[in-house]
């Protein structure tokens, strides 16, 4: 399947009032299949939405091309490329009512109104807006503002939709409904969205892929559970959710794995890594992937220590650990009944044990 | 009458507002007079002589100096309307009588000025200046200029030209040229000579007091202008003339009148005295340039002024010098008329 | 209930203390001149200036047709004048409108330090006196002066222009005066402008040329109403540009009337003329009124709810 979307080595700088620049785009490169949910993800200032607006065509690329549907758009202007895009705050047009809002794209392209008036009634039932059509911007609560842009978007059929942080405006009920939503509503237009959050929850609950983005670069690029599971570097690692990260040094190098030195001395058993012999790393444990019981597994890592602080968030217990050699250690525990008692309070003595598969290394180095 | 520009009205009149009412102690004397219409000398010299101090306040036309007198309480003690404005201002009652006539050194005053038909034996004012309307040109523009029709032949030639911003004063052109009295109240005199000046509409550039400059620098070939044109002759002499039109012109008079509520009118008085002597009437005309009624001053002026003929004309050429009289409704047929020449283009 | 009984007259009283200075000013200084110039327009005009106490309805006859006789006739060459007057207004109007519009947008685009520098330099000639400014432009636009000396000079004509004193004259005039008027309105609305709406235009498909026709110019419509209007009345009435720059050969109404009540001594003939403005005036307000109470209805649209 050729991509829909195919940016090639993308490069922008900026100079600041300074007089210096920054790299806001170095060297990025990402394809995205038709029908994908591709969300951007990164702190402010990574790129993402520079990433998204040279897509759309609101910036210029200094280097690199991008290509849709096998054509290239690098130097095409906005108006001509084949995408939309969902604006941050909507840019919904104040003037016009919602219907006229919607039928803009049409309007603009010439189309006849019988088709408009068609076209435009259709989106607006897409999105649960039939019958507001006469109505003013401002008479739209917040949601019903973000469904008119996304019905003004997608009424001229592009082949990709660019959303800009749609969702960061809402409250968070809301916008838990409108993810939802606008998942049901990717996979009922059946084309590729592009989508910039720094929401990590976000991205990883919505997409098919998510781009992790930092300085300008993209630093890994995978389906959401890849990117939870196997980050492949530090930043990727505590970026999505929450981690320990022990320091390690790759003692034995093998076909079939490696074994790690971990700081406090215990060995761990890798299932493979890139990294090089002697070389020093971390390893990535999640806090839901540390137990309270010692299971059959002869390699499991063992960490003996004391409760500083305990968390009651409804169903589990976030709990920190100092263990016996001063190692931090943060566990998401649902223990048995008949435990609670022994963990809940500050102070108390508690083992807890990792299993080999929930170890993963990762480099420190980022992607440059 | 140097400057009448009514856009300055504005500006003065704040100023007046701002000065009168401070000056009303004794030893004061309010003065309100047009603009650059007597020589700062002459104050200077009476308040040596007296220990009067001497405020002045300046306008720009005698209507502007009407309204603010009509309204009371101005705080001014001595005015200098024109003839015509004179007679009016003695009809509504707001001069005061001096006896000036009765004065030792009124002898020294010309009885033809004593002109306000209302005053006849000078019981109220003392006749101060008078000048004519005529024309200021360019000499580097052209040759040589003697009539009004040269004005217009000037203009129709392709050269610019200026008049009056005046109903009365332009309108009077037409008048002289079709040899009809500036003072008709005849409808088809007034609206020939209205057409005279409709004729030559298409060449007259402008309607504006703001000349000199534009004369001067050669942008307007030619003005209708005041005889104190003669001052800025006198600075530039290679450059411009000035001359009183062969078929006549018109002349104009203003005369000093004490206010009936004039808190000051003893030194007014004084004042008027003090103007009386030829030596201090002479003094004015020196800085003015125009014409005093002053027979004695007359021997003390200049003789580069007493001898120019276009300040003080032979007899035949005073005779051709028409003055304004007062046209009560009449004037309106002036103005209707002036509106119809600012539109007829 | 007593207590909210009080509380709302506690209320009632605050606001009346508080709008009783503004009603007491515009009741002196603009109900009472303007009741004088109702009153005055039908009234017979004194010999000298002033009024005399009889009503009198040949003023407005004068201008609208009824009046006939040694002293007042109809002509409609005072209509002529306010037409012409209208049409001086409108180009000034346009003509500033041109100038300020990229200006401001250009303005607007700027860093804030440079921003106010600018929006400084606007309001500049407000320091100096007006009727100095306006025999600046004498010098400017004369034959001898600088414009015409610097375009015989780089060759672009070969005889002076014939500027000064004529309706282009004027029209320079009154759009030099009133341009800080015309950008400041203009602005506002445009400095307003969410850049967002440009950028979603071009998305969607739209040239610059329909992004400016279709959203920039619908959205920052206020300003230039606003701005329109600021600048049209002055103009309407001004007199002092046409007496300097046109000369006093084009009479506009503003010069009519400062006319009848100076020289021409006719106070009523000129209350009836400003009346006649100030009719047109108040039309063109209610129409701008009416227009704004629609565009009140969207002008927070572009707001987000936040909940």
């Amino acid at each position: 399947m050729s991509p829909i979307l195919s940016v090639k080595d993308a490069t922008k700088r900026y100079s600041t009032p300074e007089g210096g620049t920054i790299t806001a785009l170095d060297g990025v490169s990402l394809d995205v299949q038709p029908n994908e949910f591709v969300t951007l993800l990164g702190p402010s200032g990574c790129g993402k939405t520079t990433l998204l607006r040279t897509i759309s065509g609101f910036e210029d690329l200094e280097g690199g091309s991008i290509e849709i549907d096998g054509a290239t758009v690098t130097h095409l202007p906005a108006h001509r490329r084949p995408v939309n895009t969902v604006f941050q705050r909507y840019a919904l047009f104040p003037h016009l009512s919602i219907a006229r809002n919607v039928a803009y794209s049409l309007e603009v392209a010439g189309l006849k109104r019988a088709e408009i008036g068609s076209r435009v009634g259709e989106m607006l039932e897409l999105v649960g807006l039939d019958g507001f059509g006469d109505r003013k911007i401002n008479q739209l609560s917040g949601g019903q503002q973000q469904r008119v842009a996304l019905a003004r978007s997608l009424v001229a059929r592009p082949k990709i939709l660019l959303l800009d942080e749609p969702l960061s405006a809402l409250d968070k009920n809301l916008r838990q409904k409108m993810q939802q939503e606008l998942k049901t509503l990717q996979e009922e237009v059946g084309i590729a969205f592009v989508f910039v959050t720094h929401d990590q929850e976000e991205a990883l609950t919505m997409s098919d892929r998510v781009a992790v983005l930092s300085d300008g670069k993209i630093q890994q690029f995978g389906t959401p559970e890849d990117l939870y599971r196997r980050p492949r570097n530090e930043f990727v690692a505590r970026f999505l959710g929450a981690g320990n990260l022990l320091g390690a040094t790759v003692s034995e190098c093998k076909d079939a794995g490696a074994i790690a030195l971990l700081e406090s001395g215990q060995v761990a058993h890798l299932p493979s890594t890139d990294a090089a012999c002697g070389e020093k790393i971390k390893l990535l444990i999640r806090p839901e992937d540390v137990r309270m019981d010692c299971t059959k597994d002869a390699g499991a890592l063992r960490f003996e220590g004391t409760v500083r602080q305990v968390l009651f968030v409804g169903t589990d217990y976030i709990v920190h650990i100092e263990t016996d050699d001063g190692t931090e250690l943060k566990a998401t525990l649902r223990p048995r009944a008949e435990d609670r008692g022994a963990i809940t309070a500050p102070g108390a003595r508690i083992t807890l044990f990792v299993q080999q598969e929930a170890l993963h290394p990762v480099t420190s180095a980022k992607v440059a | 009458m140097i400057e009448r520009t009514a856009i300055r009205t504005a500006a003065v009149s704040v100023a007046a507002l701002a000065t009168t009412t401070v000056a009303q102690a004794e030893g004061e004397l309010n003065l309100y007079n047009w603009g650059d219409y007597i020589n700062p000398a002459v104050l200077t010299a009476f308040t040596e002589e007296t220990g009067i101090e001497v405020n002045l306040d300046t306008y720009g036309s005698n209507e502007e100096m009407l309204a603010k007198i009509q309204a009371g309480a101005s705080g001014y003690d001595i005015v200098f309307p024109s003839v015509h404005m004179h007679d009016i201002m003695y009809q509504l009652g707001l001069l005061a009588k001096t006896d000036i006539g009765q004065s030792e050194n009124f002898s020294n005053i010309d009885p033809q000025f004593i002109r306000a038909e209302t005053d006849p034996n000078a019981e109220y004012c003392l006749p101060y200046a008078w000048g004519n309307v005529g024309v200021v040109y360019n000499k580097t523009k052209v040759e040589e200029m003697s009539s009004w029709a040269d004005l217009f032949d000037l203009a129709a030639s392709g050269e610019k030209i200026v008049l009056l911003d005046d109903p009365r004063e332009t309108i009077g052109i037409g008048h002289i040229m079709n040899g009809t009295s500036v003072n008709s109240t005849d409808e088809a005199e007034v609206v020939a000579a209205a057409d005279v000046i409709k004729e030559n509409l298409e060449n007259v550039s402008a309607f504006s007091y703001d000349s000199i400059p534009l004369v001067t620098s050669g942008d307007v070939a030619a003005a209708h202008w005041y005889v104190g044109a003669n001052i800025f002759v006198q600075q530039n002499p290679d450059v411009l003339a000035y001359y009183i039109p062969s078929e006549g012109a018109t002349m104009y008079q203003e005369d000093m009148c004490v206010l009936k509520d004039a808190p000051n009118a003893d030194n007014a008085k004084a004042f008027m005295e003090f103007y009386l002597r030829p030596e201090i009437a002479a003094l004015n005309v020196e800085q003015q340039m125009n014409g005093t009624p002053n027979i004695p001053a007359q021997e003390l002026i200049p003789d580069e002024i007493a001898e120019n003929k276009s300040i003080y004309p032979d007899a035949e050429t005073l005779e051709k010098l028409q003055i304004f009289v007062d046209l009560g409704q009449d004037l309106r047929l002036y103005n209707r008329e002036w509106t119809a020449i600012k539109t007829a283009q | 209930m007593v207590g909210r009984d009080t509380s709302q007259g506690r209320k009632m009283l605050s606001l009346l203390g508080l709008l009783a200075p503004p009603t007491v000013f515009l009741g002196v200084f603009f109900i009472t001149p303007l009741a004088i110039m109702v009153i005055y327009s039908f009234l017979e005009p004194g010999l000298y200036g002033g009024v005399v106490w009889n009503f009198y309805d040949l003023n407005y006859g004068r201008i609208l047709g009824w009046a006939d006789t040694r002293y007042e006739k109809f002509d409609p060459v005072y209509l002529t004048i306010f037409l012409r007057s209208v049409r001086l207004a409108l180009t000034t109007v346009l003509l500033s409108l041109v100038i300020c519009y990229p200006a401001a947008f250009w303005i607007s685009r700027m860093p804030q330090g440079r921003k106010n520098f600018f929006l400084f330099l606007i309001t500049l000639p407000f320091f100096v006196s007006l009727v100095v400014r306006l025999f600046a432009w004498v010098l400017i636009l004369r034959p001898t002066g600088f414009l015409n000396q610097a375009l015989m000079e780089i060759g672009m004509i070969a005889e002076p222009l014939n500027l000064i004193f004529t309706d282009t004259a004027v029209v320079i005039g009154m759009t030099y005066v009133f341009i800080p008027f015309m950008f400041l309105p203009l602005y506002a609305s445009i400095e307003k402008l969410d850049m967002s709406l440009v950028e979603a235009s071009a998305d969607l498909g739209a040239t610059r040329l329909q992004t400016f026709r279709r959203i920039i110019l619908p959205v920052t419509l206020p300003g230039i109403v606003g701005g329109s209007i600021i600048v049209f009345i002055p103009s309407l009435g001004n007199f002092i540009v046409p007496s300097v720059l046109g000369g006093a050969k084009v009479m506009m109404i503003g010069n009519l009337i400062e006319q009848q009540f100076l020289s021409a001594r006719n106070w009523p003939f000129g209350s009836a003329l400003g009346m006649m403005v100030m009719a047109a005036v108040l039309l063109l307000l209610m129409i701008y009124v009416r227009m704004m109470t629609r565009e009140e209805e969207y002008s927070t649209a572009a707001k987000v709810k936040e909940s």
